[in-house]
């Protein structure tokens, strides 16, 4: 088990008037390969679990454990536990303060104690990691643009090589294209094999990624399962202050509305794929029985056997434009 | 998160809360002044008696009050110590070249006292008056000075925002920190010059980030229609009222009392 979290709470400011209970007996286990999306609103305590998962914060009551190592423990050296999990922060373009480049990707590795060979090689993979060129190695990191300096950011936690990353609201700011290549980048490390926790506010990046969703809500952990599966409860979540990928809500909608889909969509491009099997299947349909012109006519009168009218006439006006 | 309040203010409605900042600074300045007028321990009556009287009007608890003076025990022992062994007199115990007097020991019990009285009035102004409304109160004061060429609105606006962003900037600090903690970082090494660079990866965002909210903020307020001090009004405008009546004539008691027992008294 990569990161095992048992009856963990915490609370801020304890004994003062400020006092806040930011979790209450959070139990999770992050197992390795998995990628993590980890939602809840605002004050849900998402930022206080993550910094429990690399040590820089300690349970109040209950335990930590980062591959074995009980962050609560004297002995446990916190500067192997941030090895292995890295954590990236929120805006972490925004914590560059070296020179060059290359000196800034230096700092982890050189702070874990490596030889400055090695220090070396971790910043060219690092670099690459992150699809930036050698080039940038002598700039200085104030000078780049938004998305290359939060991938120069991301590349400086990579340069420890940790087997877990936790980032918070990685694409938080960005444009669309710096947005999708951070997500990319992000899809591939975990594609080698990193194990990924993913703080959003984003259900469509967590739907897209994640290969299960845990939800928190007032510090605890109300949710937890796989997206196909949690984000067909839209119910719960808007109670939680939430709300399903746009492409689960509609694939829903059309359902209830008595479309032939599965409603099983969660990502845009699985909705899509439903919705055109749905006109392919209903066009056909309409063929068999007296051809395009059939099921048009059908439609305006009570409906018919699949639902109520209206899904029909959007139902086939959209048929009439994907048909072309 | 982190509930960090810059200064003391004790909240609350006393009757001290409610005098006009204005009045606070100029009892608080008029005091700092008087004690030191004071001489003879009749004196000392008076000027303890008017803060013990502060601070029942404040309503603070003494405790908290008491919990202020802990950073200046240091500097309290060095001044009875000095004042102890540097007086010449009627020597009470003598080691080697130092001698304790009574006139240093009489001496420096009443600088140490002065002090005390001294840190536990001027707790009492900014434990009964909010950062802001000390600032508004400066700048009233300093008004006359205008016409001097001192920009008397624009260092109060200075050092609303100075204050407005310490808690900020402290978040901020402490962000930074945890970020670089994350990557490995050690704060405590041996060295001066090594401590330095320890800090540098925190101090250099902190200075950036600083940067970025004046600048931000520079915008904010040009795009609200700020075009500096002149003619500007306020929301919360300074009125006095009988509290700050009843004030000045404590106080103008007060300093009659420590010029009679200076100038007059026997």
């Amino acid at each position: 088990m990569s990161i095992e979290l048992e009856h963990v709470s915490y609370i801020y400011n304890r004994g003062t008037p400020a006092e806040w209970q930011a979790l209450r007996d959070v139990s999770l286990t992050i197992r390795p390969g998995e990628f993590v999306g980890l939602i809840g609103a605002t004050g849900s305590g998402k930022s206080t679990l993550v910094q429990h998962m690399n040590g820089l914060l300690r349970p109040t009551s209950g335990r930590v454990r980062v591959f074995g190592m009980d962050t609560s423990d004297r002995r446990t050296d916190l500067t192997r536990v941030r090895q292995r999990v890295g954590l990236v922060f929120q805006y972490p373009e925004h914590q560059l303060f070296a020179a060059t480049v290359a000196e800034e990707l230096a700092y982890g590795p050189t702070n874990l104690g490596l030889p400055p060979a090695e220090v070396q090689r971790r910043v060219r993979w690092a670099l690459r990691a992150v699809g930036l060129g050698e080039e940038l190695l002598t700039r200085s990191p104030f000078s780049l643009s938004g998305g290359q300096a939060r991938r120069v950011a991301l590349a400086g936690v990579l340069a420890m090589r940790p087997d877990v990353l936790v980032l918070d609201e990685p694409a938080a700011g960005l444009d669309p294209l710096g947005r999708r290549e951070i997500l990319d980048l992000i899809r591939n490390l975990h594609r080698e094999g990193m194990t990924i926790v993913l703080v959003s506010h984003s259900m469509e990046d967590v739907a897209e990624l994640a290969t299960r969703v845990v939800v928190l809500d007032q510090g605890r952990v109300v949710m937890d399962g796989p997206p196909r599966v949690l984000f067909r409860r839209h119910r719960e979540l808007a109670a939680l202050g939430l709300a399903a990928p746009v492409a689960a809500e509609l694939v829903d909608a059309l359902k209830a509305r008595g479309w032939p889909v599965p409603g099983q969509a969660v990502t845009i491009r699985e909705a899509v794929a439903e919705v055109t099997a749905a006109l392919a299947a209903r066009r056909q349909a309409g063929r068999q029985g007296g051809g395009p012109e059939g099921q048009r006519q059908g439609c305006p009168e009570g409906g018919g056997p699949e639902g109520p009218r209206h899904g029909c006439q959007e139902g086939s006006r959209e048929g009439g434009r994907a048909g072309v | 998160m982190f509930n960090v309040t810059l200064g003391q203010y004790y909240p609350g409605r006393s009757f001290l809360h409610q005098v006009d900042p204005r009045t606070k600074l100029l009892a608080t300045l008029a005091y700092s002044i008087l004690i030191f007028l004071v001489k003879e321990p009749k004196g000392f009556y008076l000027v303890g008696g008017f803060a013990l009287l502060a601070l029942v009007a404040s309503r603070i608890p003494p405790l908290t009050l008491i919990r202020g003076l802990r950073p200046i025990l240091v500097f309290l022992v060095i001044t009875v110590a000095f004042n102890a062994l540097m007086t010449p007199g009627e020597t009470l115990w003598g080691w080697g070249p130092f001698h304790v007097t009574r006139e240093g020991l009489a001496f420096g019990g009443l600088m140490a006292l002065r002090l005390v009285l001294l840190v536990l009035v001027t707790s009492l102004l900014t434990l009964t008056t909010t950062p802001i409304a000390l600032t508004d109160g400066m700048e009233r004061l300093l008004r006359p000075f205008q016409r001097l060429g001192l920009p008397t609105a624009e260092l109060a606006l200075m050092m609303t925002i100075a204050l407005r962003f310490v808690p900020t900037l402290f978040d901020e600090a402490q962000r930074i920190l945890r970020a670089q903690q994350a990557r490995g970082a050690r704060l405590r090494v041996r060295g001066p010059l090594a401590q330095m660079q320890a800090l540098l990866p925190i101090l250099v965002p902190l200075f950036v980030a600083a940067f970025r909210r004046a600048d931000e903020l520079a915008v904010a307020m040009e795009a609200r229609g700020y075009r500096g001090g002149r003619g500007r009004t306020r929301m919360r405008e300074l009125r006095y009222t009988w509290r700050d009546g009843v004030t000045a004539l404590a106080v103008a008691a007060f300093a009659a009392g420590v010029v009679y027992l200076r100038w007059f008294a026997g």
